[in-house]
């Protein structure tokens, strides 16, 4: 060390300014808070914030769940356990013949990646559209 | 070796075992009808287990994540001072 207690500040200018992560204080944070509030009040005239409904998202994600769970059952009795079951059965009744178990799966991916495609050129010539009318 | 080429082995290891036992009766290989009967859809069957099991999961964390309400108040706000910044810059949307 050529100076005596400069090895904090070596240590310092040593890092490179990339690891330094930039994180804002409260007192940088609060005159902001203040501008957020009054447009919150502009926006809400009531002056109370919009309710934001847990109810639907436990519904949806409950739903989702259900018809996963179905769609398993049903796809796992069908594929694994129908084989070792008696043809004379009656439960034969209530599944398709064995060639839909592989047919339905492909055609729904299909139309999947059908969709997804769509999707894609839509968004795409929206783009297009955009630049197009900035130049 | 990267995680692309071990996941390719991989499918390709499944892949080729479960060909060559289909196609098993054709070289002199006798199973079983019923097994054949569960072999031969396996990979249609993976595929919609897979796919069960994603939107299993997906539909669960969106029942069970807790709501920010303050933190969602704020992105709107923040949302619509963007919008109209820009818009007065010249970006149309």
């Amino acid at each position: 060390m050529s100076r005596p207690g400069a090895g904090f500040l070596a240590k310092k200018s040593t890092q490179p300014s990339s690891e330094k992560i930039p994180t804002l204080g409260k007192a940088q944070v609060e005159p902001y808070a203040w501008h957020f509030k009054r447009k919150l009040a502009a926006l809400s005239p009531n002056g109370e914030p919009p309710k934001k409904a847990t109810g639907t998202d436990q519904v949806v994600g409950l739903g989702l769940v259900a018809v996963s769970l179905i769609i398993f059952t049903y796809y796992t009795i069908w594929v694994i356990l129908l084989p070792f079951i008696d043809s004379q059965h009656v439960i034969h009744k209530y599944f398709l013949p064995r060639a839909y178990a592989v047919g339905i799966p492909l055609a729904v991916g299909l139309l999947l990646l059908l969709f997804v495609g769509l999707f894609i050129t839509c968004v795409m010539l929206k783009n297009q559209k955009v630049t197009k009318k900035v130049q | 070796m990267t995680k692309l080429a071990q996941w390719l082995w991989g499918l390709a290891l499944l892949g080729s075992t479960w060909a060559a036992l289909t196609m098993g009766p054709t070289l002199g290989l006798e199973l079983p009808l019923t097994c054949r009967e569960v072999l031969w859809p396996l990979p249609a069957y993976l595929l919609v287990t897979i796919g069960c099991f994603a939107l299993g999961t997906v539909g669960y964390r969106v029942a069970t994540f807790h709501d920010c309400e303050d933190a969602a108040l704020e992105l709107q706000t923040q949302i619509q001072e963007a919008r109209a910044d820009l818009a007065r810059k010249g970006l149309r949307f």
